[in-house]
C-alpha cells in the first residue's frame, strides 16, 4: 500500500524546522506498520535533513557551517538574489529528500534523530510530502 | 447633458488601467530579473530622471525605492542631471550610482544626454523605454522595454506614466530582494499586491468617472487649478497640473503642503480656483496637509481631495475621491491620478479644446513639434 500526504510550512530565514511530528502523523494516518517513509520537498532552495539535535546550538552550528561552506555570493552564474543562488547549491548538495524505515508503526530513528525541513533562503511558504509505502499488518 | 458625448483620450486610457498595467507587468518583470546581481549589489545611490511625465514617474517611485531598497534615491530633473549635477556623484566607488533613465520613445534629447554623461563617468545605466532600439537604449548599459502595443492611444500621457512606474517598481523590488532588504515572502507579496491593488482600483474607475464628470461640469468655468501633494503624492499633484495644460491649456500651479501655505495660499480670487489635494493616511505629512486643507476651506475654494483615508476625515464641503488603500503605501501614485485625469479630460471635451492645442498653428510650428525632443544639441560635461 502507498499513502501520500502533503504538508505546508512557512519557514524563517535560513531556518531548520523539526517536522518529525508531521511524518509520524502521516504514518499513523496511513495505518502502515512496516515499510518505508519518504519525505521530500520539490523546492529548489530548500531540503530535508536528518539531524540528531540535542539542543538549539547544534542547529545553529549546522546553519552557520552550511553558510560558511556555501556563502551567499554575488558572482554566481545564476543571477538571482545571493541567498537564493547559494540555496540552489545547498539543496543539491545536502539533498531534498530522506528515506526512513517504519517499524511497527513508528520511525526506527524515533528518539535518536529527527526530520528537519531546511530553508536555504526564506522566509517562504513551502510544501513537502510524506509517502509511506508498506504493509498494513506485519 | 450626456457624458458619452464628451468621451476623450484620458477617459479611455483610465478605463483600461488594469489591462495596460498587466501588459507592462508581464513585460518588465522577466527583464528586470535578468539585471546582473553584482551591479545591483554595488549601487550606493540611485538617480531616476526623465522629462515631463517620465520624470514625474521617478518622483512617484522615489518612496518605493527608499522603502524597498533602503538606498538613497534622487529624482533630479533631466536638465539638472545633464548639466549641473557634480561629476563626483556619477563615478565609481564610493558613489557607484545606478542611473535609471526614462523616455517612452527613447528619443528625448536631454535624457539621452543624461545617459551619455552617466556612462562617461562610469555609472551603471538602465533605460526604461518602449523602444529597445532607440538612442536612449543604445546609450544605456541595460534596457527595460515596457512592452506597450505600438498602436495604443497614449496622448496625453497616462498609460505611459503608469508603464514607467510599473517598470520602476519592478526594479526597486529586484534591488530590495537582491540586497536582502525584503524577504522572498515580501517580494512575492509586493509583486502580487501590485496587480491586485490595480484590479481593486479598476472596480472603482466607473464611479470616479461619473463623479469626475459632475466635477468637470462645475469646474469648467474656473480661473485655474492648483494642486497640492507631498513626497510621492507630489508627483500626482504635478501630473494633474500637467494634464490641465495638456488637455485644455488651463492655468495651473502645484506645490507641497508647506510651501503652499507660504505662497499659493495668497493667490487672488480663491473662490475661482479649483484646489486638488492628494493626502493619504500613510503620508508622513498627513497632519500638515489637514491644516492646509483647512486653509483651503477658509478660502472657500472649490476643492477635490484624493485620499486613501475615509471621506469623514475631510470637510463635508469638499469633493472627496476615496481610493483603494494599498497594502504598501508607495503604490498609491499608480492610481491616484485617475480621478483628476477624468476631470481634465472632460473639462477639455466640454470646452471643445484639442489636446496640446494641435488645431492652433502657433502650437503646430516646427519648434513646437520638436518640444518632445527638447532641442537637438547634446552637451556632455
Amino acid at each position: 500500500m502507498v499513502f501520500i500526504k502533503d504538508f505546508e510550512i512557512t519557514t524563517g530565514k535560513n531556518s531548520l524546522d523539526n517536522i518529525t511530528a508531521s511524518v509520524n502523523e502521516a504514518i499513523k494516518e496511513s495505518g502502515i506498520l512496516n515499510g518505508i517513509a519518504v519525505v521530500e520537498t520539490a523546492h529548489s532552495t530548500a531540503g530535508i535533513l536528518m539531524i540528531s539535535a540535542y539542543g538549539k546550538e547544534i542547529l545553529d552550528d549546522i546553519v552557520k557551517e552550511m553558510r560558511r561552506i556555501i556563502p551567499a555570493r554575488i558572482n554566481f552564474s545564476h543571477q538571482d538574489a545571493p541567498e537564493d543562488s547559494a540555496g540552489h547549491i545547498k539543496s543539491a548538495l545536502f539533498g531534498s529528500s530522506v528515506s526512513l524505515i517504519v517499524k511497527e508503526g513508528k520511525l526506527l530513528c524515533e528518539g535518536k534523530q529527527d526530520v528537519y525541513f531546511a530553508e536555504y533562503d526564506g522566509p517562504r511558504n513551502r510544501t513537502y510530502s510524506v509517502c509511506v509505502n508498506g504493509e498494513k499488518e506485519g | 447633458m450626456n457624458r458619452n458625448d464628451y468621451d476623450n483620450s484620458l477617459a479611455r486610457q483610465a478605463r483600461r488601467l488594469e489591462e495596460y498595467v498587466k501588459i507592462v507587468y508581464e513585460s518588465v518583470f522577466p527583464q528586470v530579473d535578468q539585471l546582473p546581481v553584482k551591479e545591483i549589489w554595488d549601487a550606493q545611490k540611485i538617480f531616476i530622471t526623465g522629462c515631463g511625465d517620465s520624470w514625474l514617474a521617478g518622483i512617484a517611485a522615489k518612496p518605493a525605492f527608499e522603502s524597498v531598497t533602503k538606498i538613497e534615491t534622487n529624482a533630479p530633473r533631466a536638465i539638472d542631471f545633464s548639466r549641473a549635477l557634480s561629476n563626483k556623484n556619477l563615478g565609481y566607488s564610493p558613489n557607484t550610482p545606478l542611473v535609471i533613465l526614462i523616455s517612452y520613445s527613447g528619443t528625448a534629447a536631454r535624457v539621452i544626454e543624461c545617459a551619455k554623461r552617466a556612462s562617461k563617468y562610469g555609472a551603471n545605466t538602465i533605460a526604461i523605454t518602449n523602444n529597445p532600439n532607440s538612442p536612449l537604449a543604445e546609450n544605456c548599459r541595460y534596457c527595460i522595454h515596457v512592452g506597450l502595443p505600438e498602436d495604443g492611444e497614449y496622448q496625453p500621457g497616462l498609460t505611459t506614466y503608469n508603464a514607467s512606474m510599473i517598470a520602476l517598481f519592478a526594479i526597486a523590488l529586484r534591488i530590495g530582494r537582491i540586497r536582502n532588504k525584503i524577504t522572498p515572502l515580501e517580494y512575492e507579496d509586493m509583486k502580487k499586491e501590485l496587480l491586485s491593488f490595480v484590479s481593486e482600483a479598476q472596480k472603482k474607475v466607473s464611479e470616479y468617472e461619473e463623479r469626475a464628470f459632475e466635477t468637470a461640469l462645475k469646474w469648467k468655468g474656473l480661473k485655474a487649478e492648483d494642486f497640492i501633494g507631498d513626497y510621492g503624492d507630489y508627483a500626482t499633484a504635478f501630473f494633474g497640473s500637467a494634464k490641465v495644460i495638456e488637455t485644455f491649456g488651463g492655468y495651473t500651479t502645484y506645490d507641497d503642503s508647506e510651501d503652499w501655505c507660504h505662497i499659493n495660499y495668497f493667490l487672488a480670487d480663491p473662490e475661482k480656483i479649483g484646489r486638488v489635494v492628494i493626502n493619504n493616511e500613510s503620508s508622513p505629512s498627513y497632519d500638515r496637509m489637514l491644516e492646509t486643507i483647512n486653509a483651503v476651506k477658509i478660502l472657500k475654494s472649490p476643492c477635490m481631495i484624493v485620499s486613501d483615508a475615509k471621506k469623514e476625515a475631510f470637510p463635508e464641503t469638499m469633493e472627496v475621491f476615496t481610493t483603494v488603500k494599498p497594502k504598501y503605501f508607495w503604490m498609491n501614485p499608480l492610481i491616484q491620478h485617475i480621478p483628476f485625469d477624468f476631470v481634465a479630460g472632460y473639462i477639455a471635451a466640454l470646452k471643445g479644446e484639442t489636446g496640446f492645442r494641435a488645431d492652433d498653428e502657433r502650437y503646430n510650428s516646427d519648434l513646437a513639434k520638436n518640444r518632445l525632443k527638447s532641442g537637438t544639441q547634446i552637451l556632455i560635461i
